[in-house]
């Protein structure tokens, strides 16, 4: 009965009940929101390479080391030698050890010379491996396979050729490798992760950039413009030797996980060469701590409008007080007791809190329904959509609990004028 | 629990000091020996504006705690009673019609006549089964049976205050108190709507006490008090 009197009063104030549940429903969709992208990037972020144990390169420190393999973010350190690479593939708990280098780019976008290998291991978001969309990984010296990204900013289609630029800068020019034009052999298969901006090439094709010339000939002087006017593209197999004299960082994978920490110790400890191994785990975490200061600004902020969105609330309840103490008048006259007047408006409350939250959730599901495709493409950040997680729905119940103590207040003053109006009809 | 009156006193008030507030040297508002009503009996209190016509109505409907006195309504004490058990009391036993705006707005009229059947066991029992049954032909008998779906605030002042009628009656309480309900209408309808309440008082068993400053009514009623008579209390008038 009172629940039905208090549906039917704010019925009756249809534009200001609406109103009222709007605003709360949109700090509580914000709220929801916030917090999906938070969790969402935090786990497009520490997922972003898994399957790998241990990365290994020069000593610049745990951050830069990951930050430069993973990310593509900084400039390059000092390289490494291959033969240490060559060395750590027969350790006996190494399961595989694969190359990583960097230093040049394509129109902004980051080059990597790797090996075939890298695409069979690299794993993100726990178990999900690099796939093509079309084509093939590099297997000859003068092949590129491009991220999902590269492809679609640049419009590439395999079978197109590009040029490779010394060196990070974002525009094409200066010391552009004109004389070594790669072809597109492949695209890759959208991953949301940085390998959509990068540019795939083999160790040997890097190499071949910074011999200037084809790979096959010596090192001697600078070849003629005769002499690269058709390219060779020989397969990598065709080559003698190592790939490379150097690389920028390779990434390990483990027999057994209870090595990870003693092999981590030995190449650390590596005396032939300053080396690192760092766990991308335990990097990612490290960064993720430096990034949740801002996290924390911004879950303040939600809840400074969550608030805001209780406030207006409250003064919607307090301002109609007034008007509707002939309302409590005849409900007192009827036999309701000043208390059932207090508990209606903390019902009152309530309902429109629960509203609140109802249409927060729906507003909040409905438009991350709506922007997912759209987040996802324009900064590869994937929101999964999911059941609320124990945080938000702690945040739910909070918003509610905290709309129906809010209620207490004109509650309280409605209980008071009960009492002092009687059956008068204070208008 | 029987009045010394024998069992014929509806409001037996005897000694009764009442002021506002809880401080013993405030004012008085009333202070009166004795005033009864009987079991049938309609009433005209008159009074001019002020002199506690409307806080009388409230010790009699035990909204209002007197400082001294027995208030009894139906033979039972109300001074008694917990402020809770008082409200029950007037939820089950009295019918209250107020000067004007009655009705919840947002509520139809069948709903604003069910109010009391919803809020008193008492009153629910005796109209048992038949709460809608009752409300209809309660609105029908004050002419309100095409207006049972309009909601309460899309009524005249006139229709209004018949359905504040049906809700003071629906579920026989045995007293019905009404505070000017006449004032928002004009004479010839406040006649046709006294005539309406009598009838339904008769029907109902129902005892009627009936305040107004305008004496123009007085004569429809077995009798007429005025309230300064018995009220010892004069500067307020």
């Amino acid at each position: 009965m009172i629940i039905r009197l208090s549906l039917s009063s704010l019925n009756s104030r249809r534009l200001a009940t609406a109103l009222t549940v709007l605003s709360l429903a949109l700090s509580v969709a914000l709220l929801l929101g916030v917090e999906q992208v938070r969790t969402g990037v935090r786990e497009s972020f520490s997922n972003t390479i898994s399957g790998t144990d241990l990365i290994v390169g020069t000593r610049v420190g745990q951050l830069q080391l990951i930050l430069f393999t993973v990310f593509g973010i900084g400039s390059t350190p000092a390289n490494i030698s291959y033969d240490t690479l060559e060395k750590y593939r027969e350790h006996p708990a190494v399961e595989w050890a694969v190359p990583f280098s960097l230093g040049d780019s394509h129109r902004g976008f980051r080059v990597v010379g790797t090996t075939e290998e890298y695409f069979e291991k690299y794993r993100y978001r726990r178990d999900r491996g690099i796939r093509l969309a079309e084509g093939t990984v590099p297997k000859r010296i003068l092949d590129a396979t491009v991220g999902h990204q590269v492809a679609r900013e640049l419009d590439y289609q395999v079978g197109q050729k590009i040029i490779i630029t010394h060196g990070i800068s974002g525009a094409p020019g200066i010391s552009d490798h004109d004389d070594s034009p790669f072809t597109i052999v492949g695209i890759l298969d959208r991953t949301a992760t940085p390998i959509d901006r990068t540019v795939y090439i083999t160790l040997e094709g890097m190499e071949a950039i910074h011999e200037d010339g084809p790979p096959t000939l010596s090192t001697g002087p600078p070849p003629t413009a005769t002499a690269v006017q058709e390219p060779a593209n020989p397969s990598v197999e065709d080559r003698a030797g190592p790939p490379a004299e150097s690389i920028t960082a390779f990434f390990v994978g483990v027999k057994s996980r209870i090595d990870t920490l003693r092999l981590q110790r030995e190449i650390n400890t590596d005396e032939s060469e300053p080396l690192q191994a760092i766990i991308p785990g335990v990097a990612l975490a490290e960064l993720w701590r430096g990034i949740d200061m801002a996290d924390t600004a911004l879950k303040a902020v939600v809840a400074l409008v969550v608030l805001v969105g209780l406030l207006g609330m409250l003064i919607s309840l307090l301002s109609t007080l007034n008007e509707r103490r002939r309302e409590m008048a005849i409900l007192r006259a009827l036999g309701a007791r000043p208390k059932i007047i207090a508990i209606l408006l903390v019902i009152e409350a309530g309902l429109l809190s629960v509203a609140g939250v109802l249409l927060g959730l729906l507003l909040n599901y409905g438009l991350l329904a709506g922007a997912q495709p759209i987040v996802e493409r324009a900064f590869g950040l994937a929101l999964p959509i999911r059941a609320p997680n124990q945080f938000e729905l702690m945040a739910l119940l909070f918003v509610i609990v905290a709309g129906v103590l809010a209620g207490l207040v004109p509650a309280f003053r409605a209980y008071r004028n009960a009492l002092s109006d009687g059956l008068a009809m204070k208008v | 629990m029987t009045a010394d009156n024998g069992d014929t006193a509806v409001i037996e008030v005897r000694d009764l000091k009442f002021h506002y507030g809880r401080k013993a040297g405030a004012s008085l508002v009333l202070d009166i020996e004795e005033f009864l009503l009987k079991k049938g009996e309609r009433m005209f209190v008159y009074g001019p504006s002020g002199c506690g016509k409307t806080t009388l109505l409230g010790v009699v409907a035990g909204v209002l705690e007197p400082v001294d006195g027995i208030v009894r309504i139906l033979g039972q004490d109300l001074t008694e009673l917990s402020a809770a058990r008082r409200d029950t009391f007037r939820a089950d036993h009295i019918g209250y019609i107020f000067q004007m705006f009655n009705l919840l707005p947002y509520l139809s009229v069948l709903d604003n006549i069910l109010l009391p059947v919803a809020m008193s066991k008492a009153r629910r029992s005796r109209v048992g089964s038949q709460a809608k049954a009752a409300a209809t032909t309660l609105a029908e008998h004050l002419g309100l049976e095409s207006r049972l779906d309009a909601l309460g605030g899309e009524l005249s002042v006139g229709q209004q205050q018949r359905v504040a009628a049906a809700r003071a009656l629906i579920g026989g309480p045995e007293l019905i108190i009404a505070d000017e309900p006449t004032s928002a209408l004009d004479t010839d309808r406040r006649t046709a709507f006294l005539e309406l309440l009598f009838e339904e008082c008769n029907a109902a068993g129902a005892s009627l006490l009936f305040v107004s400053h305008d004496r123009t009514l007085e004569s429809m009623f077995d009798r007429v008090l005025e309230l300064p008579d018995i009220n010892r209390v004069k500067t307020l008038a």
